[in-house]
C-alpha cells in the first residue's frame, strides 16, 4: 500500500502561478489519470512530486514521510521515478544499458567494488540484468537489447524509457504523456504494457495524459486540473462525463 | 561482444609484443617504451574522466607532477619500497583530487576545465617557490626505485613494472563502462536530466572519475620520475596537460585502446621524427594530423579502427537481427 499526499501545493514561476493550493491523496496500487487542458499544470505537478520543481509552498508526503526537502535522487531511492515528455535516453548506448540505468536507485556495493568486480557486485549486477531482461520482455523490446538507441524510431525510444522507469519496480511511477507521438497500434501496445505492469507490481501509477482515450482505457481514477487548480476528481468514467470537465477540457463541445 | 573480441585479440598481442620488446630494443628505446607505458596510465585516467564521464580537465599533468615529486621525495628521504611508494602516491593524489573536487565539481564544462587549470598553475607556483623541497626551477634528481632484493636501477625492471601497471589500468578502465558507476558516467555525459531522474548523484559520479584520473596520473608520475632520473616543473605545466587532452582525443577518448594510441602519439612519434632529423616537421605535421582527426574522425583513431573491425565482422554473409 502506497500513499502519496499533496498538501496545498503552490508553484509560482515569477508572476505566473502554475499551481495553486493543490491538495489530494492518492493511494495505490492504482492507475491514476491526471488530465487537463494545455497549461493546466499537469507536468508541473508531476515535477513537484519527483523533485524537479520546488513548490513555493505546501508539502508532499510519501507514506507519511515528508519528502518535500529531499533532492531528486533521494526521491528516486525512495521509489519515485518519472518519465519525460520527450524520452531522455543515452543515445550512444545500447537499449540494455539504458534499461540498466534505471537500476541506479537499487542499493548495492560502492564504485570501487564495482570497478574490481567483487562477488557482491557481481551478484548485484546479475540481479539487475535479470530485472532488465524481464522488463524488456514485458515492454516488448527484447529483440533490440543490443541495438544502439540512436538507431531506434521514436516510438521505440518511448518504450525504452518506459522500460527504464519500470525496471527497478518503483513504488510511485510518474509518466509524462507516454502516448505522445505514438500511433494507434502503439497506443494499444502502451495500454497493454501498463495493464500488465499493474497486474504484476503493486505500483501507484500516475499518468499525465493529453489523450483522453488512453486515460479512459487505463486509469481507474482521474484528477482533472484546469488553470493550476483541481477541477474535478473521481472514477475515470464519471469524471469524463462531468459537465464542468467537458466545459473546461473540450471547450463545451460534445466529445465522442 | 565486439569489445570482448577486440580485447581477446589485442591483449595477447600487446603482451607478446611487450615481452619481446626488451630483447629487441636498445637502452634508448627501452627508455622510450617505458615512458610510453607511463603515459598510457595517465591517459587511461583521462579516458575515464573525459571519455566516460565527459569532464574536461586541464590538470592531468599537474597530477603527474604531484606523483613524480612525491615519488622523488619519498624514495630519497624515506627510502620506501616501490609498493609502499605507489600506495603513498595514490593516497596523496586521491586526497588532493578530493579536496579540489569540492569547488571544481560544483561547476561543469568550461568552468570545470578552468578550475583544474588554476590548480595546475598553483602547483607550478608551489614547485618553483619551495626550493628546499622541490628544487625550484632546476627540479630534482630522482633516485632509482627500491624493490627489496630486486635491482631497482635496472631499466628492465622498471619496464616490467610499468607494463604490469599499464595492463592493470587498462583492464580496470575497460571494465568500468559496464558497471553501475560507469552507466552513471554515461548518463551525466549524455543526458543530465535522465541521470537525475534515475537518482544518479552527479557529484559522486564525477568525484569517482576525477579521483580515478588523479590516481592514474600519480602512478604515471612515479614511473616517469624513476625512468627519467630527474624532474622539473616545466614537464607538468599547462602545455603538458593540453597535450594529454589532445593525445586522448586523437587516440579515441571512448576507448582504452585510444589511450595506448594517444601515448604513442605523445612519446614515440616525436622520438621517431627526432631520429630521422625532422624535429621541426613534427610540430607542423602533428597539428595538421590533429586537425584532420578532429574534423573527420570525432571518435579518434581507436574509434575508426573499431568501426572498421565491426563492419568486417558483419559483412561476410552475417545477418543482424
Amino acid at each position: 500500500m502506497t500513499e502519496l499526499t499533496l498538501e496545498n501545493i503552490s508553484v509560482r514561476f515569477g508572476a505566473l502561478t502554475a499551481l495553486s493550493e493543490i491538495s489530494f491523496t492518492m493511494s495505490g496500487p492504482a492507475k491514476i489519470g491526471l488530465i487537463g487542458p494545455n497549461g493546466a499544470g499537469k507536468t508541473t505537478l508531476l515535477s513537484a512530486i519527483s523533485g524537479f520543481v520546488s513548490p513555493s509552498s505546501g508539502s508532499v508526503r510519501l507514506d507519511n514521510l515528508d519528502i518535500m526537502k529531499l533532492p531528486i535522487q533521494s526521491r528516486a531511492e525512495k521509489g519515485i521515478v518519472r518519465s519525460f515528455q520527450t524520452a531522455r535516453l543515452l543515445d550512444e548506448e545500447t537499449v540494455r544499458t539504458n534499461v540498466l540505468l534505471g537500476c541506479q536507485p537499487i542499493a548495492g556495493p560502492g564504485s570501487i567494488r564495482q570497478m574490481f568486480a567483487t562477488p557482491s557486485y557481481r551478484k548485484w549486477n546479475a540481479k539487475a540484468k535479470e530485472l532488465a531482461q524481464e522488463i524488456e520482455q514485458i515492454v516488448g523490446i527484447s529483440d533490440f537489447s543490443n541495438v544502439q538507441v540512436a538507431k531506434l524510431p521514436s516510438a521505440m525510444r518511448r518504450f525504452v524509457e518506459i522500460a527504464r522507469v519500470l525496471v527497478a519496480k518503483p513504488k510511485v511511477l510518474l509518466l509524462d504523456e507516454p502516448a505522445a507521438g505514438l500511433d494507434d497500434t502503439e497506443r494499444r501496445q502502451l495500454e497493454r504494457i501498463l495493464h500488465r505492469i499493474s497486474g504484476q507490481q503493486p505500483t501507484l501509477m500516475v499518468l499525465v495524459e493529453h489523450d483522453v482515450a488512453v486515460v479512459r482505457n487505463v486509469c481507474d481514477y482521474t484528477y482533472v486540473l484546469a488553470e493550476g487548480r483541481l477541477l474535478a476528481q473521481g472514477p475515470t468514467s464519471e469524471v469524463l462525463m462531468d459537465k464542468n470537465v467537458i466545459e473546461a477540457y473540450f471547450g463545451g463541445a460534445d466529445h465522442a | 561482444m565486439l569489445n570482448r573480441r577486440v580485447a581477446l585479440t589485442l591483449v595477447p598481442l600487446v603482451v607478446i609484443l611487450a615481452s619481446a620488446a626488451p630483447v629487441l630494443l636498445n637502452r634508448y628505446w627501452l627508455f622510450l617504451v617505458t615512458t610510453l607505458l607511463a603515459y598510457v596510465i595517465a591517459l587511461i585516467g583521462l579516458k575515464v574522466l573525459l571519455g566516460d564521464a565527459g569532464q574536461f580537465s586541464l590538470g592531468q599533468a599537474a597530477f603527474i607532477g604531484i606523483g613524480a615529486y612525491s615519488a622523488a621525495v619519498i624514495t630519497e628521504r624515506y627510502s620506501l619500497a616501490l609498493p609502499l611508494e605507489i600506495l603513498a602516491v595514490m593516497v596523496i593524489c586521491g586526497v588532493i583530487a578530493a579536496i579540489i573536487a569540492i569547488p571544481a565539481l560544483r561547476v561543469s564544462g568550461l568552468r570545470f576545465a578552468l578550475v583544474t587549470l588554476a590548480f595546475g598553475e598553483l602547483l607550478q607556483w608551489f614547485l618553483r617557490e619551495n626550493k628546499n623541497v622541490t628544487g625550484g626551477e632546476q627540479g630534482l634528481y630522482t633516485p632509482p626505485m627500491l624493490l627489496g632484493p630486486i635491482d631497482g636501477k635496472s631499466q628492465l625492471t622498471l619496464y616490467v613494472v610499468a607494463l604490469v601497471l599499464a595492463l592493470i589500468f587498462s583492464v580496470l578502465a575497460w571494465h568500468i563502462p559496464s558497471t553501475k558507476v560507469g552507466r552513471a558516467m554515461a548518463a551525466i555525459r549524455e543526458s543530465p536530466l535522465a541521470a537525475e531522474s534515475v537518482g544518479v548523484s552527479a557529484w559522486r559520479t564525477k568525484l569517482f572519475a576525477f579521483v580515478f584520473a588523479a590516481i592514474a596520473a600519480g602512478i604515471s608520475g612515479v614511473l616517469i620520475a624513476h625512468v627519467s632520473g630527474s624532474i622539473s616543473p616545466t614537464s607538468f605545466g599547462l602545455f603538458s596537460s593540453i597535450y594529454l587532452v589532445v593525445a586522448i582525443i586523437l587516440g579515441g577518448a571512448r576507448f582504452v585502446f585510444g589511450a595506448w594510441i594517444g601515448a604513442i602519439y605523445l612519446v614515440l612519434v616525436p622520438a621517431l621524427f627526432t631520429t630521422i632529423g625532422l624535429d621541426s616537421v613534427y610540430v607542423v605535421l602533428s597539428g595538421a594530423v590533429l586537425l584532420v582527426v578532429i574534423m573527420v574522425f570525432p571518435t579518434g583513431i581507436a574509434g575508426v579502427l573499431s568501426r572498421a573491425m565491426r563492419s568486417r565482422q558483419n559483412s561476410p554473409g552475417k545477418v543482424n537481427a
